[in-house]
């Protein structure tokens, strides 16, 4: 049971929200992985901690290329933000829009004038 | 930079969407793939939707048929870091006095360029990624040191 209890935040993580506890169910509040991922960036600790893993199976992810990260040195990662919410709950990442417009006539001209620069303000 | 045929674009589409789509939302558009022109253009805003955005990776290459294939004519890369509104970009198209050059954009962090136009090399669309997905995550201000300004002859050589 001591056991089960430690697993609680790892399950809630998951979408778990109910364990049973001397023989008692305690419902824990679901957590929304999609705004409770607030960080840019995690380390592979991190990941390892919110996925209720091991760090060395979130290093092999990482090397096997299921896990995208950014190496920063030769024992250093960071993951993105994306990634992460990818892992864990990938029916909650939107997915990329691709727009096919495959008769439109292309004006190689436009490719001469600069991106708007600075960042325009919203 | 030419890929031999439609399924090797598609390919190279795929490729490019998964790894900016680890990076947050991405949107992309792909203009004229059954006429002799080809644009694809692909943007990603980093972090992902609702959280405050930090950077901007935009991705732009103008194609032409070569044989079955397609040829990379033109192309912008370029990375916008919000916080400290700079910018770090890889172009090759044409400039006002040179037909399509090779080139570089910085705009420093909290200051202004030291000229509009800089030397570089060709790159390749992931290694210009590389480069900007780690200025990204180290989030190391943009000083633009080690650029030299470009200066073109009107054969887009640099004088």
């Amino acid at each position: 049971m001591v056991r089960l209890g430690r697993l609680a935040p790892c399950l809630d993580n998951f979408g778990i929200v109910a364990i049973v506890r001397n023989r008692e169910v305690v419902q824990s509040p679901p957590v929304e992985l999609s705004t409770a991922l607030t960080q840019p960036f995690y380390s592979p600790a991190e990941v390892a901690r919110l996925a209720g893993l091991h760090p060395a199976t979130i290093l092999s992810y990482i090397h096997a290329g299921r896990l995208y990260a950014i190496k920063l040195s030769e024992r250093t990662y960071r993951i993105p933000n994306k990634a992460v919410l990818k892992l864990l709950a990938p029916e909650l990442a939107t997915p990329p829009r691709i727009i096919e417009r495959p008769y439109a006539k292309v004006d190689l001209s436009e490719a001469d004038r600069e991106p708007e620069w600075p960042w325009p303000e919203e | 930079m030419r890929l031999r045929d439609d399924h090797a674009f598609e390919q190279h589409k795929a490729r490019i969407s998964a790894i900016l789509d680890d990076l947050g939302d991405v949107r992309a558009e792909d203009s004229g793939k059954r006429e002799s022109l080809r644009r694809f253009e692909i943007e990603v805003d980093a972090p992902r939707s609702p959280m405050t955005v930090r950077a901007r990776f935009r991705y732009l290459g103008w194609w032409s048929r070569d044989g079955r294939g397609w040829r990379l004519d033109r192309y912008q890369y370029d990375y916008f870091d919000r916080v400290s509104r700079a910018r770090l970009a890889y172009h090759r198209h044409n400039l006002p006095r040179g037909a399509n050059t090779l080139h570089a954009h910085c705009e420093p962090s909290g200051g202004r360029s030291l000229a509009r136009h800089f030397r570089a090399y060709e790159v390749d669309l992931l290694e210009a990624h590389e480069e900007f997905a780690m200025l990204y995550v180290i989030g190391r201000p943009i000083t633009c040191g080690g650029l030299r300004p470009l200066q073109v002859t009107e054969e887009g050589a640099d004088a």
